[in-house]
């Protein structure tokens, strides 16, 4: 079956103005996501994984090349990122329900639809929180959950998340793990995620982009071919160990370049 | 627990006893604390006090909502355009080491005799003071959050209501905490300088005139009282109104 592209990177380049010299991060790079496949980035330190997604997102504008969002005239409106830290988008003098419903604010949407949207998407993500309550009373593991909630809210097409789940500890990051696989199957939103963990990076991925070291290049596409729906049992399997184990290999290869 | 905190003035008033008492200080220049609090009493009974009490907290509170209404949203704009406050920068910490009352002739010659120039100097003093705080509190914003109002494709006028001046509200309510300090101080000095008709700055000065150094204290605890409990209801609204400080 021909896939429907969704995503379209052509050529993309970065670089950043870096005090004197200009720094290389994408160096004319190219790649095509399905609409509604489940990408993950996994990558060296610093090679340009969250200058990618900011470019995706608009909110960095390339030298060249363009970010092609297809079926879609107000692509920014359709685009839900969740950045590396959940503080960043979560408001600490507005409560957990205003938080979700804030993207609805800025493109204003009457308060009562939009606070009864943002607590339906927090139910549906079985995500019990005090609605009055502040993000700050929360756990980590739950204000991460607010904010995907917050880029899920505008009913986005594409999904961002920049290791999302870093700084959560390793039970908390399974559930999270479980969590966000449940929105995207509902969902079926296009899903681009940055990882700093292999062992996630192979978990979650219908494919696995592998990058190299500044500027970043794709070393390798690994199709993780597992079935879903994914369970913890699956990281104790042969073939999801063959598969991490390639990945490893590639990422190591990448890094003696 | 809660006793401590009258230890303190207790040592006080009893050193005070004990300096009136032995005659160590000249009765004249300290009167011992019975004659004080009875003058204090006094000017409670009295109809003047509450009168001076009246301009006084009026001038000053007047000229602090001036200021807040002035410095706030100019910080806001300086500390968001980044170029505008370099510009200004010189000039802002110029007139932030100028004492306030030192200005005072300027105002007295800019506003004259009335009303308006005591309420300016202490709307001064606070806006100099918010301007400060209010650039900070947003230069401080988080960039991040910035980016979000971008990424959600905000109009910069939902940027300033919705990101940048929640940010900033933490630093111009601890700034607004300092300045009504220093706006009471600024008022009361203005007075004694200026006189005029009532306020307690000029009750302090006349009682001194007239060698009444019992008024005088007592003048001098009702207006220390007010700065006290302005503090204190200040500090509880905001850690109501500003419940996430430090998150």
């Amino acid at each position: 079956m021909q896939h429907d592209r969704h995503i379209l990177i052509k050529e993309l380049s970065v670089s950043y103005a870096n005090g004197g010299s200009p720094t290389e991060v994408l160096r004319r790079f190219t790649l095509d996501v399905p609409r509604g496949q489940f990408v993950t980035f996994f990558g060296p330190n610093g090679c340009g994984k969250t200058t990618l997604l900011n470019s995706i997102a608009g909110l960095t504008l390339p030298q060249s090349g363009e970010v092609n969002i297809r079926g879609s005239s107000e692509a920014r409106n359709r685009i839900g990122y969740v950045f590396q830290d959940y503080r960043d988008s979560l408001l600490p003098w507005r409560t957990n329900v205003e938080n979700v419903a804030f993207p609805l604010e800025i493109n204003r949407v009457p308060r009562r639809q939009r606070e009864h949207t943002a607590k339906e998407l927090l139910t549906r993500l079985g995500c019990p929180l005090r609605e009055n309550g502040y993000p700050y009373e929360l756990s980590g593991g739950q204000q991460q959950l607010l904010a995907i909630a917050q880029a899920l809210v505008n009913e986005p097409q594409v999904l961002l998340l920049d290791e999302p789940f870093n700084g959560l500890d390793y039970d908390t990051r399974l559930r999270m793990h479980e969590a966000l696989l449940a929105i995207w199957a509902q969902t079926a939103v296009t899903t681009l995620f940055v990882s700093h963990d292999i062992e996630e990076a192979v978990y979650l991925a219908d494919r696995l982009v592998l990058l190299t070291k500044r500027p970043a290049r794709i070393a390798k596409l690994l199709d993780i071919g597992l079935p879903r729906p994914r369970t913890p049992e699956l990281l104790g399997k042969p073939e999801f160990f063959e598969l991490k184990t390639e990945a490893l290999h590639v990422f190591q290869r990448a890094l003696a370049e | 627990m809660k006793r401590y905190i009258l230890i303190g003035p207790l040592c006080v008033l009893g050193l005070w006893f004990a300096v009136t008492l032995t005659g160590l200080v000249d009765p004249l220049l300290l009167p011992g604390p019975v004659k004080v609090f009875a003058a204090l009493g006094r000017l409670i009974a009295s109809q003047k006090l509450w009168v001076d009490l009246y301009r006084t907290v009026l001038r000053w509170l007047s000229g602090v909502v001036l200021g807040v209404c002035i410095g706030v949203p100019l910080g806001i704009i300086l500390g968001y355009f980044d170029r505008a406050y370099r510009s200004f920068e010189l000039i802002i910490d110029f007139f932030r080491s100028v004492p306030s009352l030192a200005l005072f002739p300027l105002f007295f010659v800019l506003f004259g005799l009335g009303e308006m120039s005591k309420v300016s100097v202490a709307a001064w003093a606070t806006l100099v003071l918010l301007l400060v705080n209010t650039v900070y509190g947003v230069k401080y914003a988080r960039a991040s959050r910035l980016r979000l109002a971008r990424l959600l494709g905000a109009t910069t006028v939902q940027v300033f209501t919705k990101i940048v001046f929640p940010s900033a509200l933490p630093h111009i309510s601890a700034g607004m905490r300092v300045a009504l300090s220093i706006a009471l101080i600024v008022t009361v000095g203005s007075e004694m300088i200026l006189g005029g008709q009532h306020g307690l700055g000029k009750s302090i000065m006349d009682a001194s005139f007239r060698f009444d150094m019992s008024e005088m204290y007592a003048t001098l605890i009702v207006v220390g009282v007010i700065g006290y409990v302005a503090n204190r209801v200040f500090l509880l609204l905001e850690h109501k109104a500003i419940h996430w400080r430090g998150h």
